[in-house]
């Protein structure tokens, strides 16, 4: 019930904001009237009255704000009234709208590339069955490679792999009919897509 | 003027409800209400009894409805709901209390303590 009450109220306010604005607006001359009414009895002219009655009462606008916001404020409506007032700012200085628009594009634009490269090498795990129980071997002696017999001797004696796996990457011309393109690829073992788990 | 007290938060919304206690009154009459039955010695922007009101309001303390003032005015008058009222008696024990308490503090002298 309370909070069927909240609803009601909330869109009583939304549809009638400048009903409520201008009841407020009203209240607030309806005091300073009063308070200039009895300046004027102390013996002040009207205008001197009504002028010391709204110093009395200090700024308006800031307390109309605050009633705003007692009455639970306005979401919707203060947003509305953001919106509409930045991009008429924007309209009216076309070019820190460009700059501010043109920093944003590439801040964003640099953020993406830098994020697209880390999730490739970073954060997304490999694609393939079981991938942590996939290792890499090096001796440390020798640097990042294996003569292929040594290969040979280190598969056929493994006890502690299921499987062992060689990989050489080089480049080769690649002929696809008309011309003749250098790529890079991976020379492997024959057993390299059963030791992956995966369907070539 | 210099005499006057700044408000302690949150009491300004008592001597609102104090005020409309005795009758219903419009913003300005509750000013001058709560001057009166203060000897003048609270120092309050007359601005500020707004907001204060329309949160009462909001919080079903006090209800308001347009009128004429004696002036002839049209102006909003502020009356005690029930839920008001009985708020108006819990805060009135509540700083009773507390200023009993306060005051007890601060006039002990060393050799009771």
């Amino acid at each position: 019930m309370k909070l069927l009450d909240w609803l009601r109220f909330r869109i009583a306010t939304l549809f009638q904001g400048s009903q409520v604005n201008a009841e407020i607006e009203e209240e607030l001359r309806s005091h300073i009237q009063h308070c200039a009414d009895d300046l004027e009895r102390s013996g002040l002219g009207r205008a001197e009255a009504e002028r010391r009655a709204r110093i009395e009462f200090g700024g308006p606008e800031k307390y109309k704000e605050e009633c705003h916001e007692a009455l639970g404020g306005n979401l919707v409506e203060t947003a509305i009234q953001d919106v509409r007032f930045s991009s008429r700012g924007l309209r009216k200085s076309p070019g820190f709208t460009m700059a501010a628009v043109l920093t944003l594009a590439l801040a964003i634009g640099a953020n993406a590339v830098v994020f697209s490269i880390m999730n490739v090498f970073l954060l997304r795990p490999l694609n393939v069955p079981r991938a942590q129980s996939l290792y890499g071997l090096w001796r440390s002696n020798e640097g990042m490679s294996e003569s292929y017999p040594d290969y040979l001797d280190l598969r056929d004696r493994n006890r502690s792999f299921e499987s062992l796996v060689a990989y050489n990457i080089t480049l080769a011309g690649l002929d696809t009919g008309e011309n003749t393109s250098r790529d890079w690829v991976e020379e492997t073992s024959g057993n390299y897509f059963d030791a992956l788990g995966l369907q070539p | 003027m210099t005499d006057q007290a700044q408000l302690l938060p949150g009491t300004l919304d008592l001597l609102i409800l104090r005020a409309v206690s005795l009758g219903p009154l419009h913003g300005y009459g509750i000013l001058l209400r709560i001057g009166q039955i203060s000897d003048n010695a609270l120092l309050i922007e007359q601005g500020a009894l707004y907001p204060g009101l329309f949160r009462l309001v909001r919080q079903g303390l006090l209800k308001a409805n347009w009128g004429t003032s004696d002036n002839n005015r049209r102006a909003k008058f502020y009356e005690l709901t029930a839920t008001g009222r009985k708020r108006l008696r819990e805060e009135t024990d509540n700083w009773n209390r507390l200023a009993t308490a306060i005051a007890s503090a601060l006039s002990q002298q060393p050799e009771e303590v």
